[in-house]
């Protein structure tokens, strides 16, 4: 049974493979086939920061703004020449946020950008149809990697290459096991897939264990005389491509884990805060939490963002804070007392006039008031 | 001393509903262990909350002493309740059939399984001993309640925004939605009356916990069911492996991994009761159902799917399939009747008004299929439909209960997505994934049930009538 299921999924991973190759292979242009361009003297110019270019590998030292940019192919290429882009890039423990970049157009001055998901730079097989912009004629594309002043960044490649079967897997591999942080959506959805990828993980595996329930089927048709059906072999097969799969999910989850690591191992609770991804929301509320006076003072939180009004609003509590929800409005002018404190988290409608000492609650509408603390993040202001 | 803190507050609610089922439970179940400590962990975590609703309403302020004492005072009296019961407990009819008897295959995949399941369980666990409270609406409505009630020591009410304007905010707070349930927020209460200390990481630890004692009580259920070891492990981590369940633990602090957990674990007490009549099953069914309600505003929804199955256990096929229709045509009418600004389950008829929008329809289909969510369930669950169908008496007869409740959940969760405002909440995949994940336990135990008949049998076959039958 169980060799026949082994033999049943292997068989399965062949169909798939020569099915994606044969079938759904990128479009690539007609005309010859062009060569590959990689990281080397000939193709590669450093444009900012330093380094000099060869044939094994590029150290790039960010320049004084942290910022290191190469430029790959500097003259015109036809974008459907190469369907894929390989990119190695060594691990650094600060990551680095890493960009392609290219022009298209008649007059080539729409430049594109593709900001690269976190730890999928050491080993990343991008296939560019997925890219937008990536059509008819273009150029100067670009590496840029935006990192702390001064720090080394080992290129060991940066290429495009024309369309090949191993290069497609290559891509298929890369976009599964690919890894973008946890986000906002998070909670909502997985799809599974980052913004180029080819292939919804699932769809592929459901036509893997498609496949492999034909190559059982076929098995058992061959050997008919040896082999019987059996529902134990089908419940394996299904099983195997769950756990493939989940495998991937694994990965990306330990991916993750090593980030949060990163991030928060070895902090306090306040710690963490202060370095979360609400860090400048954070430090800005934790300012005024001790010029909130008497305990019971009512504290209204205004943004135009939700995002930032909520959680603004969140880190406030205990205090008695109120926030209009995603729906809702400010109050009116006259629900507010004198002592309420108004928390304006940026982005805000509402404007605060030091000269004048009123907050414009409206365009219509202003009333007394008193800066208590204010920064880049927001303002703090006590109702006269 | 924090890690000895958490683990109080971790043990507590694992012993104090695990206890009480240990005195109830049959001696020779089989799974005896997982059924106790699975059933008994979401027991406890869903009681406390209520204990310390109770104590409030009692005017008596929440802190460890006061509801750790009541708590240690229930798992006493459940060990009192144990020494007096002795070695009386009613025997199982269930033949066990014990991991050592396993043939060395079986017992490699079932050990290769649980080791998945353990890598899972501590990558999850270690994100939320780390990461600080992270989602959207856990910091919009949940943990400001937690925030507030702790400070106070108190159950202090949250009001609706118009309320607390009107009130001037005196004596009272506001959030997002003041009136959710309090479940959750007391659960993150708990813990952070025990650690003595508000801390937005490990206060979320209950979810890990929650989700490790659903796959647990899966397992137990399984195995009780008259489910060999193997199939039982397998469907067990299935369950536990789902990204979307996964990213509720590694992201605590929403109430859907909690409301799915107890439905799932009303549904399988619930047919355990009706193949085997045992009062256990029947107490546990009726606990959870209730908690649903309890959780989370759709909760009652899913607490009122238990009426159709409770229906058809008592009432001939005929009769119930007619009170089913009638039931239905009341709610029509009811729909028509009522008031539009009544609310129910957290909104108003309004909102719910029926009116087909398809593109609600679309991202169902993408949520449950196409992306990964729920891994394969989606196409396991298109299977299992043929399946039990063509298995004669599977669906009509033996797991007709479960059927019939999952179906009304099915059939509400695809009104509300396809006939109500909320199609919006499917479109942009802010509601259909978390709502999945409420019924997804559910669906997958009695994917599991089917599956295990088919492969214990050897095919497409009648069902048996109980599953007595399936196991004398």
């Amino acid at each position: 049974m169980l060799r026949i299921t082994v033999l049943s999924l292997l068989l399965g991973a062949l169909a798939l493979m020569a099915g994606l190759t044969l079938f759904f292979s990128p479009p690539s242009a007609t005309g010859p086939p062009a060569h590959s361009i990689t990281l080397s003297s000939a193709n590669t110019k450093v444009i900012l920061g330093a380094g000099t270019p060869g044939n094994a590998e590029l150290q790039l030292v960010l320049n004084d703004a942290g910022l290191g940019v190469i430029t790959l192919a500097e003259k015109q290429i036809a974008a459907p020449d190469y369907p894929f882009l390989h990119l190695d890039i060594e691990e650094a423990s600060n990551k680095p946020l890493v960009l392609i970049s290219w022009n298209t157009g008649p007059k080539k001055d729409v430049r594109h950008t593709y900001i690269l998901p976190n730890q999928t730079r050491e080993w990343l097989w991008l296939a560019t149809n997925e890219l937008q912009g990536w059509t008819d004629n273009i150029d100067a594309l670009s590496l840029v990697i935006v990192g702390q002043a001064g720090e080394t960044v080992r290129i060991r490649d940066f290429g495009i290459y024309p369309t090949a079967p191993s290069r497609q897997l290559q891509a298929i591999y890369s976009d599964l096991v690919g890894y973008v942080s946890w986000h906002r959506g998070s909670m909502n959805t997985h799809t599974g897939v980052t913004p180029v990828s080819s292939f919804y993980r699932t769809t592929l595996i459901v036509a893997y264990l498609t496949l492999s329930l034909l190559a059982y089927g076929l098995l058992l048709l061959a050997l008919r005389s040896t082999v019987k059906f059996s529902w134990q072999v089908v419940a394996l097969i299904f099983l195997a491509c769950w756990i493939s799969l989940d495998l991937f999910w694994q990965n990306r989850l330990l991916h993750q884990v090593a980030d949060t690591y990163r991030t928060f191992s070895g902090k306090t609770a306040q710690e963490k805060l202060t370095v979360g991804p609400d860090a400048q929301l954070y430090n800005f509320v934790a300012q005024v939490i001790p010029l909130v006076q008497p305990k019971d003072t009512r504290i209204f939180v205004s943004s135009s963002d939700t995002y930032l009004g909520q959680r603004g609003a969140y880190y406030l509590y205990p205090f008695n804070v109120f926030w209009p929800g995603p729906r809702g409005e400010f109050p009116p002018d006259y629900l507010l007392h004198s002592g309420d404190l108004i928390v304006l988290i940026n982005p805000t409608t509402m404007r605060f006039n030091a000269a004048t000492n009123t907050l414009a609650t409206s365009p219509n509408t202003a009333l007394g008031a008193e800066l208590v603390f204010g920064d880049p993040t927001g303002k703090v202001v006590r109702v006269k | 001393m924090e890690a000895l803190y958490t683990t109080i507050a971790l043990a507590l609610p694992v012993l104090l509903g695990g206890l009480w089922l240990n005195a109830f439970i049959p001696a020779q179940s089989a799974g005896r262990t997982a059924l106790v400590w699975g059933n008994g962990t979401l027991v406890g975590l869903l009681l406390i909350p209520q204990l310390m609703l109770g104590l409030d309403a009692l005017d008596i302020p929440l802190t460890f002493r006061s509801t750790g004492s009541l708590v240690g005072i229930l798992i006493a009296l459940a060990l009192v309740v144990q020494l007096f019961k002795g070695k009386r407990s009613l025997l199982s009819h269930t033949p066990v059939l014990y991991y050592s008897a396993l043939p060395a295959s079986h017992k490699a995949l079932f050990l290769f399984l649980l080791l998945l399941i353990v890598l899972r369980m501590t990558t999850l666990g270690l994100e939320v001993l780390w990461r600080p409270l992270f989602p959207w609406d856990a910091t919009m409505h949940w943990a400001t309640k937690a925030r507030v009630w702790y400070e106070y020591n108190s159950i202090v009410p949250f009001v609706l925004n118009w309320e607390w304007l009107e009130l001037g905010g005196k004596g009272v707070f506001t959030d997002a939605h003041a009136d959710y349930p309090a479940t959750i927020p007391l659960l993150q209460v708990w813990m952070s009356l025990t650690l003595g200390q508000w801390n937005p990481s490990l206060m979320n630890l209950p979810w890990l916990l929650c989700l490790i004692a659903l796959g647990t009580a899966f397992y137990g259920q399984l195995r009780v069911s008259g489910v060999g070891p193997v199939i039982a492990m397998a469907f067990g981590y299935l369950l536990l492996s789902m990204p979307l369940l996964n990213i509720h633990v590694a992201l605590a602090g929403y109430a859907d991994l909690f409301l799915g957990a107890a439905y799932c674990a009303g549904l399988m007490a619930g047919h355990g009761w009706a193949k085997t009549r045992q009062p256990w099953q029947a107490v546990l069914a009726l606990f959870f159902a209730i908690s649903c309600a309890f959780i989370k505003a759709e909760g009652l929804v899913w607490s009122l799917t238990f009426i159709p199955a409770l229906a058809v256990t008592y009432m001939a096929r005929r009769e119930a399939a007619k009170l089913y229709v009638l039931f239905t045509l009341v709610l029509v009418l009811l729909w028509l009747l009522v008031p539009q600004d009544l609310v129910v389950a957290g909104h108003t008829v309004e909102t719910l008004s029926p009116e087909f929008r398809p593109h609600g329809l679309l991202g169902i289909v993408q949520s449950i299929w196409l992306h990964d969510n729920l891994h394969l369930l989606g196409y396991l669950l298109l299977a299992s439909i043929p399946l039990g169908i063509m298995m004669p008496g599977a669906m009509t007869r033996t797991y007709l209960e479960i059927t019939v409740a999952l179906g009304t959940a099915v059939i509400a969760f695809m009104f509300l997505f396809l006939f109500t405002g909320f199609g919006v909440a499917a479109s942009d995949f802010t509601g259909v994934g978390r709502l999945s994940i409420q019924l997804a336990p559910g669906l997958l135990y009695l994917i599991a049930l089917l599956c295990n008949e088919l492969l214990t049998r050897g095919g497409v076959k009648a069902a048996p009538r109980t599953a007595a039958q399936l196991t004398n």
